[in-house]
């Protein structure tokens, strides 16, 4: 039986939500949706709450199977700047707000480039041929495809 | 099998709501609750009360069975022996609805935010179980302990009922235009009746009676333009909610997620205060120790005056932060207070 999976990327403003069939056998992810959750202006708790239940019931509503979120990461040595630590606990939010209802994984970049595949995610990304084989339905934006990324590499773990 | 007789108190009414009596009530399992007393109304015959009580029946025991947050929940329903009435038995929401507040003067730009994105959480669920509310309006959202908006009277209204109840029910300033062109109501007509809402909560009765109803004019195309504005209502506001009455259904939000997003980015501050009066709009901020005051006097249709100053929350001296220096008309006010504002 398809199963119903949702990869998630964060930054400090937004969430991007790709909700995906996943089939049982070889064939393309079905693309169901490709969104952006906004994080509210204004009151940083107020947000996160508005968020979190946003997240639940979406994974909630739609019976979600599984998420996937692009874990944390911090490029080169440098210390995590402001953006990257507010990214981070956007990340927490909607891990904690899926986590009553389906299982949560995290993948991050770096494992993806090391385990899937032949090549890093980002010429992945950058290669069109590569998501007409992979993925069909819906609409998905370029931007969204480090995230449909997430799916893929998940669902060859 | 035998009957059970429920041990449920009925105590004072609460309210008398278009679809009968609204009571307050003991359930020995849930405490206090609000019963909702339907009952047979004169334009059901035979076949459309069996019809309309059966369709509700079955939509308030899938009511029953869900949870959520910005739903009122119904904890159960039950049919009169004799046919003529359902009960259903709900959570109580002890901050009342939000007719009261509408009723009272506009609310706060946070305020506003804050009511519409739980609306829109609770809506956006209910649509995804593939129900439609018809029937949004200050008056079908209540307030719970915690001061967190819920809908109420999901279901209550069907599109063979949605134009007549309308009309008699107060609901037809919130009557999408396509509905009145005969569409039908959907996802998208319940996103219209959040605008109006939101519009009517950002305004507060006096204004809003201050303009041609809607009902009067939405049928004939173009509303979402001639809205007035209260020259505080910044313009990401003005783009949010217009979005959300477009004549054109498929230029609004198309689901209740794509409002909230339209909500995200909306400014809620500097936090004014306003009240409005037949002749006069107020409007006080706090900042700090000094309260910021801006008064806009409306003499006649063609004669305006405002006039915007600071004093001290204690002792001090008033400062004059501007005006129009003497009569000036609607329109120039208008504009000049939108500068004042920054909108």
């Amino acid at each position: 039986m398809p199963k119903r999976w949702v990869g998630m990327s964060t930054t400090k403003d937004a969430v991007t939500v790709v909700d995906a069939e996943i089939p049982d056998d070889n064939g393309p992810m079905v693309i169901i949706s490709d969104d952006s959750w906004k994080v509210q202006k204004g009151n940083r708790a107020a947000a996160y709450n508005v968020l979190h239940q946003q997240c639940g019931d979406y994974m909630r509503e739609n019976g979600i199977d599984a998420v996937v979120v692009k874990a944390s990461a911090v490029m080169g040595r440098g210390s995590a700047r402001l953006g990257l630590l507010t990214g981070a606990e956007v990340r927490g939010v909607v891990m904690a707000a899926a986590s009553p209802v389906c299982p949560v994984k995290e993948l991050s970049k770096g494992v993806i480039s090391r385990t899937y595949g032949d090549r890093k995610v980002d010429e992945y990304v950058a290669d069109d041929a590569f998501w007409a084989k992979h993925t069909t339905g819906g609409k998905l934006r370029k931007l969204s495809r480090e995230t449909a990324m997430l799916l893929i590499a998940a669902r060859n773990a | 099998m035998a009957d059970f007789v429920s041990d449920l108190k009925l105590g004072a009414k609460l309210g008398n709501g278009h679809f009968g009596e609204v009571f307050m009530a003991k359930d020995p399992a849930h405490g206090d609750v609000a019963v909702k007393v339907l009952r047979r109304e004169a334009h059901h015959d035979d076949t459309a009360w069996v019809a309309y009580k059966a369709s509700y029946l079955a939509e308030a025991q899938n009511l029953s069975k869900a949870t959520h947050a910005n739903v009122v929940q119904v904890h159960h329903v039950v049919e009169a022996p004799d046919g003529r009435s359902v009960a259903i038995c709900m959570a109580f929401c002890p901050g009342g609805s939000l007719q009261t507040p509408f009723e009272s003067g506009p609310m706060t730009l946070e305020a506003v935010r804050k009511v519409g994105t739980e609306v829109l959480i609770g809506l956006g669920a209910l649509h995804a179980r593939g129900m439609l509310h018809r029937d949004i309006k200050p008056a079908n959202i209540l307030l719970d302990g915690r001061a967190v908006a819920q809908i109420s009277d999901f279901g209550l209204v069907t599109d063979n009922l949605v134009l007549g109840y309308a009309s008699q029910a107060g609901y037809a300033d919130h009557v999408a235009y396509e509905v009145w062109q005969g569409k039908g109501t959907s996802a998208k007509s319940d996103i219209w009746a959040v605008g109006m809402t939101l519009y009517r909560l950002l305004h507060g009765k006096v204004w809003y009676d201050a303009s041609p109803s809607p009902r009067y004019v939405v049928k004939h195309g173009v509303f979402a333009d001639s809205l007035k504005w209260l020259p505080h209502v910044p313009r990401p506001w003005r783009r949010a909610i217009r979005k959300m009455l477009n004549d054109d259904d498929k230029s609004r939000y198309q689901t209740a997620s794509q409002a909230l997003r339209g909500l995200a980015n909306l400014p809620t501050t500097p936090v004014w205060v306003p009240t409005v009066q037949p002749n006069l709009v107020r409007w006080v901020q706090t900042k700090g120790a000094r309260r910021i005051i801006v008064e806009w006097t409306i003499h006649s249709p063609r004669k305006h005056e405002w006039r915007a100053w600071s004093e001290p929350t204690g002792a001090g001296q008033k400062k004059s932060m501007g005006g129009s220096n003497g009569v000036i008309g609607g329109g120039q006010a208008v504009r000049e207070l939108e500068d004042f504002f920054k909108v």
